[in-house]
C-alpha cells in the first residue's frame, strides 16, 4: 500500500516535472516564444469561451430540435420509419465488432465511445427512438466485448472475420432492399443524413472495386483495354461531379430508353459511383507503380498466372500504399453528397436550410449549420480514425 | 550487357505477354459483352424514337399523369407561405396547395402528389426535362421565360411586386429618402435588375449589397451592413412577420409603400401541351370562381346537392333545377364534379390564401390579391 503510494506520487511528480520542464524549453524559452505563446494562448481562450458561450448561452437550439427528422431524415415518411432500424443496428453490430477486433483496448477508444453514445442518446432521449438506439448500442457493446475476445483466439477471429467482410458487403443492399423492399419508401423520397450516408456508401462500395478494376486495365498492356479505362477515367474526371450530376439529371432521361428509365437519384448514384471510381483508378495506379517490378518477374518465374500475381502479390500492396489517399477521396465523397441537393433532393444540409426558412425560426441559420457541419464532421472524423487504425493493424508506417 | 540479353529478353517480354494475353481473354470478353449491351441499348432507342420524341414534345402530359397515377409538381422549400419544407418533412403553403388542388382534380385525392425541390436555377430544366409535370414555385411569368425557355404560363396565383424593407425607426419612408443608402440585394434576380433601374429613373444613388440569399441578407441587414433590403413584398412580409424578437421583431420594420415591379406568380408547364395547360389554369381559375361564388369547403357538399344559381352549379358539375350540367370536367378529360373534390379537399382560393399566406402577414383584403369584386385582380373567367 504505501509502495503504491509512493509510487504514484513519484509518477505524479515525475509528470509534472516533465510538464513543466517541457514548457519551459517549448513554450517560454526566450522573449519571441513567451510573447507568441501569450497572444496564442489569449486568442484560444477567447475562442473556446465564444464558442461555448454561443452553445450553452447565446444559441437557441429548438430549430434544431423540431428539426431533426428534416436534418436527419428528410422527407422520409414518418410511418415508414421502422425500416431504419435493423440495417442501422446491423451496421452499430458490425462497428461494435471490428472496432473490438481492431482495438487494442486502450482507454482512449472508450472514453470516445462513451462520449458519442452519450451525445446521441442526450439528443434521442425522450423519444421511443432514443430506446431503439439504446437497443443498438447494447448490440454494438456486446459485439465490441465478442471482437476483444477474439484476440488470440484465432479460430474464432478468422471466422468473426468472415462474419464482419461479409457483414459489411451486405449491410448497404440489405439497407436499401428493406428501405425499398415490400410496399417501401421510393428514392425519391429519401434524405436527410440517410440519403448523404446512403450516397457515400453506393459511392465508396461501387466505386472503390470500379476504380482498382479501371487501374489494373489501365495498367494494362491491352491497347483496347486500356484505351477504354484510359477514356472512361480522363473523360470522368475532366469535369466536376456537379455538372455529370446535372447530365444525369436533366440530359440522360432524355437518351434511355423508356423502359430502362431509372430513378433519378438511381441515375445520380450510377454517376457519383463512375467518378469516384476514376479518381479512385488514379490513386490506385499510383500505388501499382510503387510495387518492386522484381516481385512480378519473381512470381511469373514461379509459375503464377497473371491472375494470381495481381491479386495476390501486387494489389495487396499496391491498395496497402494508398489507403492514405483513397479514405481521403472518401471523404471528400461524404461531403460532395450535399451537392445532391441542387438536383432537388433534400439532404441534411437543404433540410437544415429549409429549416431555418420556416417561419418560426427565422434567423437561426448558424445552429442549424453548426449541427449539421458537426454531424459531417463526426462522420469524416470517423472515417479518418478508422482508416488510422487499420493501417497501425496492417503494420503501414511501422516496418 | 545488352546484346548478350537481348535473346532472352525479347522471349520474356513475349511470354508475358502470352500470360496477359490468357488473362485478358476474359476482358476481352466482357468488353465484347458490354459493346453488345450497348448496341442493343442504342437500337431499342431508336425504335423508341419516334414514339419518345412524340410523348415527350406533344400534347400527353395529361395522359402520362393520369396513367401513372399521381402528378409530380416541383416547388420551393424555403419560402414561408409559398413552399416550405416543415419539421415532419411535408411541404406548406399556396404553391403546394395548388399541387395538391391539381391532385384532387385529378384523382380525387389529394395526396397523390410527388414534390420535387426546384431550385431557382433548375427550376425549367427540371420542367423541360420532363422530371416535373408542372412547376408551382414562385415563378414571375416574364416575356423571356414564356417565349424563350418553351413554358407557357398559366392563371396568376398571386400578384406579388417587389418592394424595399427599412429599419422602422428610420427616417426612410420612401425610395426618394434612399440617397446614398446600401441595399441588401439577392444575386441574379430580377429584384437586382428592377431595383438599378427604378432608383436610377427616381435620381437616388445608391449601392447594392448582393448576397446569396435570405437568411445571409437578414444577416447583413442585423449587422447594420445594408439599411434597406429589397425583395418581392410577399417574401419581404414573410419575413419581416417572423423577425426575431431579439433583433426587435416585426414592430422594428417598415415596407416602403412604392412597389418597384410587377412579379405575378402561377404555376408553369410546357409549351405545346394544352390539354394539360387547360387542367392547371382551370383548376386555379377553379378555385377562384368558387371563391366569387361563395362555395367553400365547408358548404361544397350541400351546394352540390342543391345548386342555389346556375354558375354554382356549372362549377361543380352538377345539374340546375333539372337541366343538363355542363361538360365543364368531361371536356378538360377529368371528372365531372372534379371541382367538388378540390373545394371539398383543398378551399377555394380564399380558405388557401388565409390557410397559407395571411399568416405570414399579407393580408388579402385591400391587395392586388382581393378578388375583383373587391377591387384586387383575382379574376375567374366565367364557366359555362
Amino acid at each position: 500500500m504505501n509502495v503504491a503510494d509512493t509510487q504514484v506520487t513519484r509518477i505524479e511528480r515525475s509528470t509534472i516535472d516533465r510538464a513543466r520542464k517541457w514548457a519551459r524549453a517549448n513554450l517560454v524559452n526566450g522573449t519571441a516564444n513567451t510573447v507568441l505563446t501569450l497572444v496564442s494562448v489569449t486568442l484560444a481562450a477567447y475562442l473556446i469561451y465564444t464558442l461555448t458561450r454561443f452553445v450553452f448561452v447565446g444559441a437557441d437550439w429548438e430549430v434544431v430540435d423540431v428539426n431533426r427528422r428534416l436534418i436527419f431524415l428528410g422527407r422520409y415518411p414518418k410511418e415508414e420509419q421502422w425500416r431504419i432500424w435493423p440495417p442501422m443496428w446491423m451496421v452499430m453490430g458490425l462497428g461494435g465488432l471490428s472496432y473490438g477486433m481492431l482495438s487494442r483496448g486502450s482507454l482512449r477508444d472508450l472514453a470516445w465511445l462513451g462520449a458519442a453514445v452519450v451525445f446521441i442518446l442526450a439528443f434521442l432521449a425522450t423519444t421511443t427512438n432514443g430506446l431503439l438506439f439504446g437497443g443498438g448500442v447494447l448490440v454494438s457493446i456486446a459485439a465490441y466485448g465478442l471482437g476483444r475476445l477474439s484476440i488470440g483466439r484465432p479460430l474464432l477471429r478468422s471466422k468473426l472475420r468472415l462474419v464482419t467482410i461479409v457483414g459489411w458487403f451486405l449491410v448497404i443492399p440489405f439497407a436499401i432492399i428493406l428501405i425499398t423492399g415490400f410496399g417501401g419508401v421510393k428514392p425519391a423520397l429519401w434524405g436527410g443524413l440517410l440519403l448523404n450516408v446512403l450516397l457515400a456508401a453506393i459511392g465508396i462500395g461501387v466505386g472503390l472495386p470500379l476504380g482498382i478494376l479501371l487501374a489494373l486495365s489501365r495498367a494494362s498492356s491491352l491497347p483496347l483495354l486500356k484505351g477504354f479505362a484510359t477514356s472512361i477515367i480522363e473523360i470522368t474526371r475532366g469535369g466536376p461531379l456537379i455538372a455529370w450530376l446535372f447530365i444525369a439529371r436533366f440530359v440522360l432521361p432524355a437518351f434511355i430508353p423508356d423502359a430502362f428509365e431509372t430513378d433519378p437519384i438511381v441515375n445520380s448514384m450510377i454517376v457519383v459511383s463512375l467518378f469516384t471510381g476514376a479518381y479512385v483508378a488514379e490513386i490506385v495506379r499510383g500505388g501499382l507503380q510503387a510495387v518492386d517490378r522484381g516481385q512480378v518477374e519473381a512470381a511469373d518465374a514461379l509459375g503464377l498466372g497473371t491472375f494470381n500475381v495481381t491479386v495476390f502479390i501486387v494489389l495487396p500492396q499496391a491498395i496497402r500504399a494508398v489507403i492514405p489517399a483513397l479514405v481521403s477521396q472518401m471523404i471528400a465523397l461524404w461531403k460532395d453528397t450535399t451537392l445532391f441537393a441542387f438536383l432537388g433532393f433534400t439532404d441534411a444540409l437543404s433540410g437544415g436550410q429549409a429549416a431555418y426558412n420556416q417561419a418560426a425560426f427565422k434567423g437561426s441559420q448558424i445552429e442549424v449549420l453548426v449541427f449539421v457541419a458537426l454531424l459531417f464532421w463526426a462522420v469524416a472524423f470517423g472515417m479518418s480514425r478508422l482508416s488510422q487504425r487499420f493501417e497501425r493493424v496492417l503494420g503501414i508506417g511501422v516496418r | 550487357m545488352l546484346p548478350a540479353n537481348h535473346g532472352s529478353a525479347t522471349l520474356d517480354r513475349f511470354k508475358e505477354w502470352g500470360v496477359r494475353m490468357k488473362f485478358s481473354k476474359y476482358m476481352l470478353m466482357l468488353l465484347a459483352l458490354l459493346a453488345i449491351g450497348m448496341i442493343a441499348a442504342a437500337c431499342s432507342g431508336d425504335e423508341d424514337d419516334d414514339d419518345g420524341a412524340a410523348s415527350v414534345a406533344a400534347s400527353d402530359t395529361l395522359k402520362t399523369v393520369l396513367g401513372r397515377g399521381n402528378v409530380i409538381v416541383g416547388v420551393k422549400d424555403s419560402q414561408p407561405g409559398f413552399g416550405n419544407l416543415q419539421p415532419d418533412g411535408t411541404f406548406a403553403g399556396q404553391d403546394v396547395e395548388y399541387a395538391h388542388a391539381l391532385a384532387a382534380a385529378l384523382f380525387g385525392d389529394k395526396s397523390k402528389v410527388e414534390f420535387v425541390v426546384a431550385s431557382a436555377s433548375t427550376r425549367f430544366e427540371l420542367l423541360s426535362a420532363a422530371e416535373i409535370d408542372v412547376l408551382i414555385r414562385t415563378t414571375t411569368w416574364t416575356s423571356s421565360r414564356d417565349i424563350d425557355l418553351s413554358s407557357s404560363f398559366t392563371a396568376t396565383t398571386f400578384y406579388d411586386g417587389q418592394g424595399i424593407i427599412v429599419d422602422a425607426s428610420s427616417a426612410v419612408q420612401s425610395i426618394t429618402d434612399l440617397e446614398g443608402a446600401t441595399i441588401c440585394v439577392t444575386s441574379g434576380t430580377t429584384t437586382e435588375i428592377n431595383l438599378a433601374s427604378r432608383l436610377a429613373a427616381a435620381g437616388v444613388n445608391h449601392t447594392a449589397l448582393t448576397l446569396a440569399g435570405d437568411a445571409e441578407i437578414l444577416e447583413a441587414f442585423a449587422a447594420g451592413r445594408c439599411e434597406a433590403w429589397t425583395g418581392d413584398k410577399g417574401n419581404l412580409a414573410g419575413q419581416r412577420s417572423s423577425y426575431p424578437v431579439e433583433d426587435g421583431g416585426p414592430e422594428s420594420l417598415r415596407v416602403l409603400p412604392e412597389t418597384l415591379s410587377k412579379e405575378p406568380l402561377g404555376p408553369v408547364v410546357r409549351d405545346g401541351d394544352t390539354d394539360w395547360y387547360d387542367v392547371v389554369q382551370w383548376v386555379v381559375f377553379g378555385t377562384m370562381a368558387a371563391d366569387e361564388l361563395g362555395v367553400n369547403s365547408g358548404n361544397v357538399a350541400t351546394m352540390s346537392s342543391a345548386p342555389p344559381s346556375k354558375d354554382i352549379a356549372n362549377l361543380l358539375g352538377v345539374s340546375f333545377e333539372g337541366g343538363e350540367p355542363t361538360n365543364f370536367g368531361a371536356s378538360l378529360g377529368l371528372s365531372p364534379t372534379f371541382m367538388q373534390a378540390v373545394i371539398g379537399q383543398v378551399g377555394n382560393y380564399d380558405e388557401i390564401y388565409e390557410r397559407t399566406i395571411a399568416p405570414i402577414g399579407l393580408a388579402r383584403a385591400g391587395s392586388l390579391n382581393a378578388s375583383w369584386l373587391d377591387g384586387g385582380l383575382i379574376y375567374s373567367p366565367p364557366i359555362k
